[in-house]
Order: structure tokens, then C-alpha cells, then sequence
């Protein structure tokens, strides 16, 4: 009969304290093992998705807030912006990348964002990857779903989506302008999941008509379409942007496009001076505004400086969004972390101390038995051993029953977690400190098992034997 | 087998300023014998058992069991001494109750550290056998008899091959016809086995059925005014 045979039925005798001991184990693990991946991998996301971008531009507001919106639509926009600064950066030589985002309505709570196909650029794999179903979308009214709104809402291929005004359910129907699904994305554990992507001009088309109807002014409507008409065949046509600023802005288009330098282009806007106009321009309203612009740099030394400059010369804020996690982070995340933490060790501490209550109570409870056991040939050290390894089961048992249910919930919690903070957790990645907690709480237990093996090694066996 | 000599033991008594004082000039068995201490309650029967298994130390005095001084070894060489050399049973039987028969028995080899895992398993199950429990291997001890228990507690002494018995009142828990069957079972097992029995009881009535009679409180007369109190 080996030790842990015997062992494993001491504890089975005491059921309930056992159980009731490796609960309280299992409680300090699973806490300390939610808290530590959760916060990691929170963390992770979050800065995953401000990797991407060096520039946030959105409407004057909060930034934090701004971030949130353009990154991971966890917040509603700040408003729109002018058009022309998103003309002005596509011809800037120092701008990798720059896309626009267009929002403003929502499938049963989901966002429209209106987009450019560059805006799935360098998002790991290639995007015929990202697309599990179907296609990008091609034209105006044409949509592709993300992973978690498509499962969430059954939504198949082909099938007609009718946007609400607003940025969540609720608001009012565009019953007559209906986007046709032609694409379902991958799973990417990231904000795209939770979004429905359509192209960038569906939304200027939709507000146009819906502002029209307002106004009971076909003609002006017509004049719209029309405008909508030229600005959708210039930027499929390869963004003439210089034609299509001459359409009926030409003041504004020269002086964004005179000089590709950033600076060059302050000064022209600072001799100018008149984006207040340009902001308040009824061709801006509907098909010049963007909500966000999300910006690229080839080196990233130059986003400061990027974010001085709009934020001085333009009807607009720009931030930098890693800067913005980096606070919350700061702010929020690291200190509600610290505190999980304490009561996570504080379980544990008290899991230790309930491993050396119950043992040591049943020490005294255990007195004949361990008696006989000497009697029959067991020495103080094979006692010693047995009580200690009985510890170590214990605190054993429990961490590695909270490790498997701390993740488990974890893996239960991803969903959830998607859904309300567009984070998808990887529910079974391992933070390395996790390690070192698990064997910190398993050699507290042992040590909260040396007291009771000491009691029990230093019991006088004949005297024992006579009285229990 | 068993040579005591000048052996003296003092204890203290909760109703008493002063230590008692236990004493015996000399105590011998011979190997294969079969001796029964008599004597009344608190006259220090169990104490001899104690010392001679090693689970107490004398103050003073010599013990020597199959040729080993138990009074001189440490707690750790007498705990493996006893494992090996001596097989105990006690009035209240003393199973471990959580465990099984078997597990009992193994248990009990596991400490005497003479056997392999299989080994042990096997010399169990005979004994068990013997004692006529193979049906009862796997059940614990609450579900047995008084009788079935202590027939297991007499397996288990024997579980490692002992040369020594020491019995402390086998058959005091027992009724007439089950203290028979266990006397009997006691007799048959140490006389197949070769063993050597020293049994403590003040049942007169089981004295005839071994080869000598020690009176322990005439024995201690001798060697003390006032009688321990154990």
C-alpha cells in the first residue's frame, strides 16, 4: 500500500472537509488564473488593434472616446469630419495607409461601418483569408459580416439587412435602401468580429436619401444622387480626388493637394484659415464627411507630430490610440488588476490556513490511527511523510482543479467577453506567472501541512494507544 | 527469545505528587513458548508488552528480544524493529477503519518492509485464508463481527512473519465462544509460524492453555512497594 494510496483514503474519509478545503484552493486558483489572463489578454487585444494604426481622426471630443469608437465601436462617434482631410492624406507620401470609416447606422445594434478594402490590409493573413464566405464588398449597399453578428443573428450569404439610424437598435429604418450580405468574415477575436463592413459611400447614399425624404425635395435629391454618382465612379476610378475636389470645392481641394508635405500643407491651411467654412459645407454634410480616419505612417516617429498639426489646423481631433490604451491601461486596468491580485492571494492565504485547521484538527481526530500505524512498525518520519503528503494533495488537488476551472470559465466567459468589450479571450494560453502561483499556493498548502506532521511526529505512541 | 533483566520504569499519576515506580528483577521467554501475564487492572501488564516492543523506553535495565537490545535503539530503529520482529494485538482490535481488510494487511507489511508489493498481496490473501476472512477482503472494518475483527487484527500481526506475538486481552472484547474460536485461531497460527506468544490477560479461565503462567503482581512484589498505575 503506498503512501498516496493511503493518503487519497484519509482524505476520502473526511469528505467533506476535504472538499470544503480544496474548494477554498480551487477559489484563490481560479481567481488569481481569470484575473491574470484576463487582464493579459485584454491587454493583448487592445493592443493589437492600436498597432494597427498610428492616427485616430475623428470629430472634436473625447479621445478616449474616439478611440474607442474607431477601433473597437465599443462607444458611439464623436461626429463626422471634413472629407478633405481624408483627400489631403491620401496624397501625402508619408501616409502608408489611411482609410475611412463611415458610421451612423446598425443592424440590431451591430455598426454599418462604411470602409475602403484597405482597411483589411495587414491584418495577419491574406484577406481572402479573413473572408470565410463570399466576398469583400464591391459597391455601395454591399456588406460583409463579422464572425460573432453573423453566428449571433444566423445571418447567411445573399441574405438583405436593413440598417437603423443610430448608433444601436432602435432608430429609425432605411426599409428602402436594404445591404445585401456577399461576405461572412473568420473569427478574428478582434472588434472586426462585431461590426458588419460595407463600403464607405453606402452611408453618404443612405443619409442623402433619408435627409431628402426629410426635406420633400426631389429635385435636391436628384442633385445628391447625382453628386454620389460622380463621387463613387472618381474613387473607383482610382480616387481623382484633384477632379473630383473641382467638382464643386475646388477652393478647398487645391489647398489640400499644393503640397504633399504635412507642414507645407498647415501653412496653406493656416493662410487660408477657413476650415470652419469648409466643416459647415452642405456638400460635406452628406458625401464629404467621414466619421473616422484611421492613419498609417511609414515611421511612426512622425504621428506627433501628425496629431500637433490636425489638431491645430483642422476642424478635428487626432490622437495617437496606443497613447490612449496606455492610459486606460494606467488607469484603469493595472489597479483593478492590483486589487483582484491581493484578493486572489488573499483566498489563497486563507486556503492555506484552512489546509492547516483541517488537518490539524483531524491530527487530533487521528490519534489512535496514527498510533497503530506506529504500532505496527511505522516510524515518526513515515507519519511526518503521510500528513504532509496529504497536504500536498490537498493544495494539489485545488490548484490544479482551479487552474482547469479558472480557464474553463474563462472559456465560457470569451463569448460574452466579444460581445460586451469586443476582446475574445484565448482561453487556454498561459500566463506565465500563472506557473509561479500555482507552485507558490502548493508549497503554502505543504507548508500549512508541516504543523499538523510535526504534532503528529512528536505523539507518544504507547500512551496514545492506552487512552484513544 | 525474550530476556529482561533489572528493568524499571517510572510514571507519573494524575492523583499522585510522587512518580510511580515499575520494576522487574528478570523476565524470560524461551523461542516457541507460550506464556500468558496475569494480574489485576493497573499492575502493569500492558507496560511489559510496551517495552518490549519498543513503544516505551525503561529508565533503567536490559531488554533483549530475539537477540536485539530494544532498550537501546532509537525511536526510529525500534518503530522498524517492531515492523519486523513483532506482531501486536490489541484488546480493542485497533483497525484502521477507514481502510479495507486487505488494506489493513498491507499496510501492515508496507511498515514491516520485508516484502514486494506482489509478495505481500499474496501472503494477505493466505492469511486471510487462514483466518477464514477471504471472503471479507474488500469490506471495512465496521462491517465485520467483534470476532471477524479480531481475527483480522491477528492476520495483520502475523502479515510479517514475526517471531514475537505480544497479545494485550485478545479475547477481553470477546464472548465465551468467540475468545475460544480467537484462542484457538492464536494457538494454531503461532504454532504453524513457529511463533513466540506473550499474552496479557486476568482471565484465569484461559491460563490452562498456555505453557507458563506469569503472575505480574506477585512478580512486581518483589521489586515494588506500590503499584504503577499504566
Amino acid at each position: 500500500m503506498s503512501d498516496i494510496k493511503l493518503a487519497l483514503t484519509y482524505l476520502r474519509a473526511r469528505l467533506l472537509i476535504t472538499l470544503l478545503t480544496v474548494l477554498s484552493v480551487v477559489l484563490g486558483i481560479g481567481l488569481a488564473t481569470i484575473v491574470l489572463v484576463l487582464s493579459q489578454q485584454a491587454t493583448r487585444t487592445l493592443r493589437d488593434e492600436t498597432a494597427q494604426w498610428d492616427v485616430v481622426i475623428g470629430a472634436k471630443g473625447s479621445p478616449l472616446q474616439l478611440v474607442l469608437n474607431g477601433l473597437y465601436y465599443l462607444d458611439a462617434p464623436t461626429g463626422n469630419i471634413d472629407g478633405e482631410l481624408w483627400e489631403a492624406l491620401e496624397h501625402d507620401p508619408a501616409v502608408t495607409r489611411v482609410v475611412p470609416l463611415n458610421m451612423g447606422d446598425n443592424y440590431m445594434g451591430a455598426p454599418f461601418i462604411g470602409t475602403t478594402h484597405e482597411f483589411f490590409d495587414d491584418r495577419g493573413a491574406s484577406v481572402e483569408a479573413l473572408v470565410a464566405k463570399g466576398r469583400l464588398f464591391a459597391q455601395p449597399f454591399e456588406a460583409v459580416v463579422g464572425a460573432d453578428i453573423a453566428a449571433r443573428h444566423g445571418i447567411a450569404l445573399e441574405q438583405e439587412l436593413i440598417g437603423s439610424h443610430g448608433w444601436s437598435a432602435g432608430g429609425e429604418a432605411h426599409g428602402d435602401l436594404p445591404y445585401t450580405v456577399v461576405g461572412i468574415l473568420a473569427p478574428t477575436g478582434t472588434s472586426l468580429d462585431r461590426a458588419i463592413f460595407t463600403d464607405y459611400r453606402s452611408v453618404w447614399l443612405v443619409h442623402a436619401d433619408h435627409d431628402h425624404d426629410h426635406e420633400a425635395d426631389p429635385e435636391a435629391h436628384a442633385v445628391h444622387d447625382e453628386h454620389e454618382e460622380a463621387a463613387y465612379d472618381e474613387h473607383a476610378a482610382g480616387h481623382d480626388h484633384e477632379e473630383h475636389a473641382g467638382h464643386e470645392h475646388e477652393e478647398h481641394a487645391e489647398h489640400a493637394h499644393d503640397d504633399h508635405d504635412h507642414e507645407a500643407a498647415a501653412v496653406g491651411h493656416e493662410e487660408h484659415d477657413d476650415h470652419d467654412a469648409h466643416a459647415g459645407h452642405d456638400h460635406a454634410q452628406i458625401d464629404g464627411q467621414v466619421t473616422t480616419l484611421l492613419v498609417k505612417f511609414a515611421q511612426t516617429g512622425r504621428r506627433y507630430q501628425f496629431a500637433e498639426f490636425v489638431n491645430r489646423q483642422w476642424n478635428a481631433l487626432a490622437v495617437i490610440p496606443v497613447d490612449e490604451i496606455d492610459k486606460v491601461e494606467r488607469t484603469f486596468i493595472a489597479p483593478l488588476q492590483g486589487i483582484l491580485l491581493v484578493v486572489a492571494y488573499l483566498v489563497v492565504l486563507v486556503s492555506a490556513l484552512s489546509i492547516l485547521i483541517s488537518l490539524y484538527l483531524t491530527i487530533h481526530q487521528r490519534r489512535r490511527d496514527l498510533a497503530i500505524m506506529r504500532s505496527l512498525g511505522a516510524t515518526r518520519g513515515d507519519v511526518f511523510r503521510l500528513i504532509t503528503l496529504e497536504a500536498a494533495m490537498l493544495s494539489g488537488i485545488g490548484v490544479a482543479t482551479g487552474w482547469v476551472l479558472g480557464h474553463g470559465l474563462l472559456a465560457l466567459l470569451s463569448p460574452i467577453s466579444l460581445a460586451r468589450i469586443g476582446v475574445s479571450l484565448q482561453a487556454w494560453v498561459i500566463h506565465p506567472a500563472e506557473f509561479a502561483i500555482a507552485l507558490s499556493v502548493w508549497a503554502l498548502g505543504i507548508l500549512a501541512g508541516l504543523l499538523p506532521a510535526i504534532v503528529a511526529y512528536r505523539m507518544p505512541v504507547a500512551e496514545t494507544l492506552v487512552r484513544e | 527469545m525474550i530476556h529482561c533483566q533489572s528493568v524499571e520504569k517510572q510514571f507519573m499519576a494524575p492523583d499522585r505528587p510522587d512518580p510511580l515506580r515499575w520494576a522487574v528483577d528478570a523476565f524470560t521467554v524461551e523461542r516457541g513458548e507460550r506464556v500468558l501475564i496475569t494480574g489485576h487492572s493497573g499492575c502493569g501488564k500492558t507496560t511489559m508488552l510496551n517495552l518490549l516492543a519498543g513503544l516505551l523506553t525503561p529508565d533503567a535495565g536490559t531488554i533483549t528480544v530475539d537477540g536485539v537490545r530494544v532498550d537501546e535503539l532509537t525511536t526510529s530503529d525500534a518503530d522498524r524493529f517492531r515492523g519486523q520482529h513483532v506482531g501486536l494485538i490489541f484488546q480493542s482490535f485497533q483497525l484502521l477503519t477507514p481502510l479495507t481488510v486487505l488494506d489493513n494487511l498491507l499496510l501492515g507489511a508496507r511498515y514491516g518492509r520485508k516484502w514486494e508489493a506482489r509478495e505481500a498481496r499474496q501472503r494477505a490473501e493466505t492469511l486471510l485464508n487462514e483466518v477464514g476472512l477471504q471472503h471479507r477482503m474488500q469490506y471495512r472494518p465496521g462491517r465485520l463481527s467483534i470476532g471477524e475483527q479480531q481475527r483480522v487484527a491477528i492476520a495483520r500481526a502475523l502479515i510479517n512473519e514475526p517471531p514475537l506475538l505480544l497479545a494485550d486481552e485478545p479475547t477481553a472484547s470477546l464472548d465465551a465462544a468467540n475468545a475460544e474460536r480467537v484462542l484457538d485461531l492464536l494457538f494454531r497460527v503461532c504454532a504453524k509460524h513457529g511463533t513466540t506468544l506473550v499474552a496479557v490477560s486476568h482471565a484465569a479461565e484461559i491460563a490452562a492453555r498456555f505453557d507458563r503462567v506469569v503472575d505480574a503482581s506477585s512478580w512486581m512484589r518483589a521489586t515494588a512497594q506500590e503499584v504503577p498505575h499504566v
